[in-house]
């Protein structure tokens, strides 16, 4: 049976603070506000662009350009590293604005968030359209008046969020049953979120070239001939505008990464590289009061080559020597020592860490857990690497903090 | 071709000094109480106009607040240590790449 698109009445907002690291750095300093501006992982000619101005996206510079592309675009360009703890207080007060309008907020990422008003409904007289412009002036005067949002308004939370991405930045769109065709018309494949080239691929393989044509897609068609699984299901029921969506997932894995600036092979380097990732790692597991069964570490080299590799673990993972000595052995397992110039460490298969199991006699694991958790609370009093195992002694300035693109664990 | 971020560099002086400041304090609901008013730095006394930004940094058992503020036309970032109650002025720009 054919399903008709949604035709009740539009609740769900996406909202999104427009070019936000940038943004947030031109709020804080308007000697910067209405240029050009990029806020890069690292400064360096190959750093990659997290967040362009909106004054250097309408020069053509995007998200993922080179630092030295950008410069190429404009010379004047300015370029920062992220203020994690600006951005993070700009993020905590916009998600207090978002609570006075529904409890059902949800932030998606650090400058996205959710809003539900379905359990409301009755409470919101007014058009959501008022209640979207009265958030907008609340960020201008609580937070900062240079910040803009784009806001979507649809029936589920895919098409809330295809309307914030229609008109950046400061847009206000609505997306119901009476226009949502007009909308896919004006739309190309990968304009929709969730849809990557690879999809688009599997689209067109399937004789699917537009948003329209894959809205008039039969259920069949998505789900055996071009997904060939229930996500195909699920497509179907998202681009009528009926919620899917709604799932809160919990956390898997806590992984890091590194982008080396000078590609190496060396030891010595690359050792001292996996003891701070697997401190950061391990701060992270500890912090949540988990631990792994699992580690996995990928390389990406020089030669644009990728190679990874994971193992499941008889016993779990907690401390950071713990982490550093398996990361090690897995590194060890490359075939050719080539030079790496992205290294990543994750671990997965969590549970919780505590209550341990009481034993009679102390094991050896008992001591190093202890020690562990004396660390942290020396770190946690004292500052970040206060107390360090020795081999990552001077590299406070290498793998800095950075925000994840989608869901933190830091997000609230 | 081009400087390693020179442009960037010289646009914003980091500058690490300990400096005066007239701070006010404010009773009531407002959710800053104290905001600085004024500082002295190299000589001469700086009106702050805006406040653009206040956050707050946690380094180990430090909280820190941390102000980007403008006298109309410059930036600078004041940084309160709330534990030695010391304020440093941390970065400051007028704007200009030179």
């Amino acid at each position: 049976m054919d399903l008709p698109i949604d035709r009740h009445r539009p609740l769900v907002m996406h909202i999104d603070l427009n070019s936000c690291f940038a943004s947030v750095e031109q709020q804080a300093n308007r000697t910067l506000r209405g240029r050009p501006i990029v806020v890069a992982a690292y400064p360096t000619p190959s750093g990659c662009v997290l967040a362009p101005s909106i004054e250097a996206k309408v020069l053509g510079i995007k998200v993922g350009m080179r630092v030295r592309d950008a410069q190429v675009i404009c010379q004047d360009i300015v370029v920062l590293t992220p203020d994690i703890a600006k951005v993070y207080a700009v993020h905590e007060r916009m998600m207090r604005v978002f609570r006075r309008y529904t409890s059902d907020m949800t932030p998606k990422s650090i400058d996205e968030a959710v809003l539900d008003f379905a359990r409301c409904e009755a409470v919101i007289k007014r058009p959501l359209t008022a209640v979207a412009r009265e958030i907008k002036t609340s960020i201008r005067q609580e937070i900062g008046e240079w910040l803009r949002c784009s806001i979507g308004i649809g029936t589920n939370r895919f098409l809330a969020k295809v309307g914030a991405g229609l008109h950046k930045p400061d847009g206000l769109d609505v997306i119901d049953d009476t226009n949502l065709k007009t909308v896919y018309g004006g739309l190309t494949l990968v304009d929709l979120p969730g849809i990557n080239t690879r999809y688009k691929a599997r689209l067109n393989a399937g004789g699917i070239f537009t948003p329209l044509e894959f809205l008039g897609a039969s259920r069949e068609t998505l789900k055996k001939i071009v997904f060939r699984s229930t996500e195909g299901h699920r497509w179907y029921l998202r681009l009528r505008g009926l919620e899917v969506d709604k799932v809160n997932f919990s956390r898997r894995s806590f992984g890091h990464s590194y982008a080396l600036p000078r590609p190496t092979a060396d030891r010595r380097v690359l050792s001292r590289l996996v003891m701070k990732l697997s401190e950061k790692v391990g701060r992270r597991l500890r912090r949540h009061a988990q631990v792994a069964y699992g580690l996995h570490i990928g390389c990406l080299y020089a030669d644009r080559t990728y190679w990874h590799t994971g193992q499941k673990l008889p016993s779990p993972l907690y401390a950071t020597p713990e982490i550093y000595r398996q990361a090690q052995r897995l590194l060890d397992t490359q075939s050719a020592a080539r030079p790496i110039s992205n290294l990543a460490i994750t671990c997965f298969a969590l549970a919780a860490a505590r209550p341990e199991q009481a034993t009679l006699f102390e094991q050896p694991h008992t001591k190093l857990h202890r020690l562990a958790d004396a660390l942290d609370a020396v770190n946690d009093k004292y500052g970040e690497f206060v107390a360090t195992p020795a081999l990552i002694m001077g590299m406070e300035n290498e793998i800095l903090e950075r925000v994840a693109f989608g869901k933190s664990s830091r997000l609230q | 071709m081009f400087g390693f971020c020179s442009y960037n560099e010289s646009m914003i002086e980091k500058v690490h000094e300990e400096i005066d400041v007239l701070v006010l304090y404010r009773r009531g609901g407002s959710r800053r109480r104290g905001a600085p008013q004024k500082f002295s730095w190299r000589g001469r006394v700086i009106g702050i106009q805006n406040i653009d930004m206040h956050h707050t940094v946690r380094e180990g058992r430090h909280l820190y607040h941390v102000f980007s503020v403008s006298d109309g036309t410059r930036y600078f970032r004041l940084k309160f240590n709330s534990e030695n109650l010391a304020w440093t002025l941390e970065e400051f720009s007028d704007g200009l790449a030179d």
